[in-house]
């Protein structure tokens, strides 16, 4: 079967790896942290893929590591992959620094507005230009983390 | 004290509306800065009703995590627990049985009508014709009736398991949803000679509250909202789930009837059409409920579920809803994260507030549909 996404292999070489989603027929691209917004404005821009549709901004903790997944589709092409890069969960106070979506795909600032003070991500180059401020309360940490020990946060 | 024209307009003030206010659609707060009556900025702050729910998933097991589930949107909460749903059977490879997942199609239908009747009548209360409100409430306790009569409850119905339903088909269900269908059709034309033929109500809607399709794909918008602006997406055509493509049904979307493509009053029309769609889904999916079981398997407490994971979307009734679903193999998921429809529909407030006078506000917001217990989850 040929692999759709050869053209960003040979383009980006040892930065993306393209393997299976799950159960799922999609394709995940593991982009490292330093290449990521350049991998997504190749799959925004070119036109094999014009993937111009940012469904969803997820981020999870495993083993360690923030896991960022974007669910990504072409309402042009039809098709649809998640765009994934991690990074190692800093100290308990301090935030991870990840670029943002924004200027690929500016609808991903309902994203990172959210996950940022959950999480304690500081998405970097983002214009902020929406004007959805969130406020989740001031918590001693970040409340998703693994480490968050919410029943003393909350009093329990 | 006489002013002239210009110095009134040149008065420039700030406004702060919320969090709790009956003219807004939930519990957030608008932050106005105005020129007159006119609104030359808008800003937005969510988070009053956090509920932390994707944290207090991570902390149940797998067997009792559907019950916060349903809290992502209490109104229509079956659409997150079939996504929730859909997502965990992926990583564990079960198959749901066929007249599980055409049950599953009736209540989501089901859910979808009553969600958009209750949309009609919050707005014909904001729009200030409270009287039709009063009609639409009855036939959406006809809905929630019917609810009752298969789930047990009237909200949060907590009634999809994994691998299927928590019960079969109630006896009498099936003749009372044709009774509804029938009788809910007549009250559409009714609303119809109502809402839509009255003036009064098209022009508070009407080149209201516009939404191109620009704005559309680079916000994320999503649902009745989108295809009232002319764009033609809707999961249920486009990747079917539960027994969707066993049944034939038309996506509206909006055609400026009296306005413009994408105003608020395509969103009023584009739901009632939908209204419409999901009786003649309704109609047809109670007649074709296959014979067998309604539970693949019966979960128990100690149920894990393998590593792995999923991700699952919905068309819920305002939107794309989805599910990202991670496992590590143990009793607890590991991450459970909404892609709610309204997280993305909100983000166009400040955008659709600019340039409009104050006595708008609530009937655009109304016409969004917004869902703050889905923005905050």
């Amino acid at each position: 079967m040929r692999n759709p996404f050869s053209e960003l292999e040979a383009r980006f070489g040892e930065a993306v790896q393209v393997r299976n989603f799950g159960r799922s027929n999609r394709y995940v691209i593991e982009a490292t942290l330093t290449r990521w917004v350049e991998v997504a404005a190749w799959l925004r821009m070119e036109e094999s893929q014009r993937i111009d549709f940012l469904e969803a901004l997820t981020v999870t903790e495993l083993k360690g590591r923030f896991i960022l997944s974007a669910f990504i589709r072409s309402h042009v092409q039809g098709g649809e992959v998640v765009l994934r890069t991690s990074l190692p969960v800093p100290g308990a106070t301090e935030r991870a620094e990840i670029p943002s979506l924004v200027g690929v795909w500016p609808h991903a600032e309902a994203f990172e507005t959210e996950l940022a003070p959950l999480f304690g991500i500081q998405f970097t180059g983002s214009r902020g230009v929406g004007g959805v401020r969130k406020f989740f309360g001031t918590y001693d940490g970040f409340p998703l983390r693994k480490n968050f020990d919410w029943l003393e946060e909350s009093g329990l | 004290m006489i002013y002239s024209q210009e110095k009134l307009h040149s008065a420039t003030s700030k406004l702060v509306w919320g969090p709790a206010d009956p003219a807004l659609p939930g519990v957030f707060k608008i932050e106005l800065e105005t020129e007159g009556d006119l609104i030359r900025e808008a800003r937005l702050q969510t988070g009053f009703l956090h509920k932390g729910l994707e944290k207090s998933i991570e902390k149940r097991n797998w067997f009792t995590s559907i019950i916060p589930v349903d809290r992502v949107d209490s109104e229509a909460s079956l659409a997150a627990e079939l996504a929730f749903s859909m997502a965990v059977e992926e990583i564990c490879n079960i198959q749901v049985p066929r007249r599980a997942q055409t049950i599953r199609l009736i209540l989501s239908e089901l859910d979808r009508i009553g969600s958009h009747l209750g949309f009609l009548a919050r707005l014909s209360v904001v729009a200030g014709f409270e009287t039709a409100s009063h009609y639409i409430l009855r036939e959406r306790e006809l809905v929630l009736d019917l609810m009752e009569l298969m789930t047990g409850r009237r909200f949060n119905f907590g009634f999809f398991r994994l691998g299927g339903v928590a019960a079969d088909i109630t006896e009498g269900f099936i003749e009372r949803i044709h009774e509804a269908t029938r009788l809910i059709e007549i009250r559409l034309r009714e609303y119809h000679a109502l809402m839509i033929e009255n003036r009064a109500f098209v022009d508070r809607l009407a080149w209201r509250g516009v939404l191109s399709p620009e704005t559309i794909q680079l916000k994320g918008v999503t649902g009745p909202c989108a295809r009232a602006s002319g764009v033609r997406w809707d999961i249920r055509k486009s990747d079917p789930y539960s027994a969707y493509e066993q049944f034939s049904f038309r996506v509206p979307i909006g055609t400026g009837a009296r306005g413009t493509i994408g105003d608020g009053f395509d969103r009023v029309i584009v739901r009632l059409e939908e209204i419409r769609e999901s009786l003649i889904i309704l109609s047809h999916a109670v007649d074709a409920v296959p014979p067998g079981d309604f539970l693949a398997f019966r979960t128990v407490p100690d149920f894990t579920v393998p590593a792995g994971e999923a991700y699952a979307r919905v068309e819920s009734p305002r939107g794309l809803l989805a599910c990202h679903v991670v496992s590590d193999g143990g009793f607890h998921p590991t991450r459970v994260q909404w892609r709610t429809p309204s997280l993305a529909n909100i983000e166009i407030v400040p955008e659709l507030l600019r340039g409009v006078t104050l006595q708008d506000v609530p009937v655009i917001l109304g016409s969004l549909d917004l869902s703050l217990a889905e923005v905050d989850r």
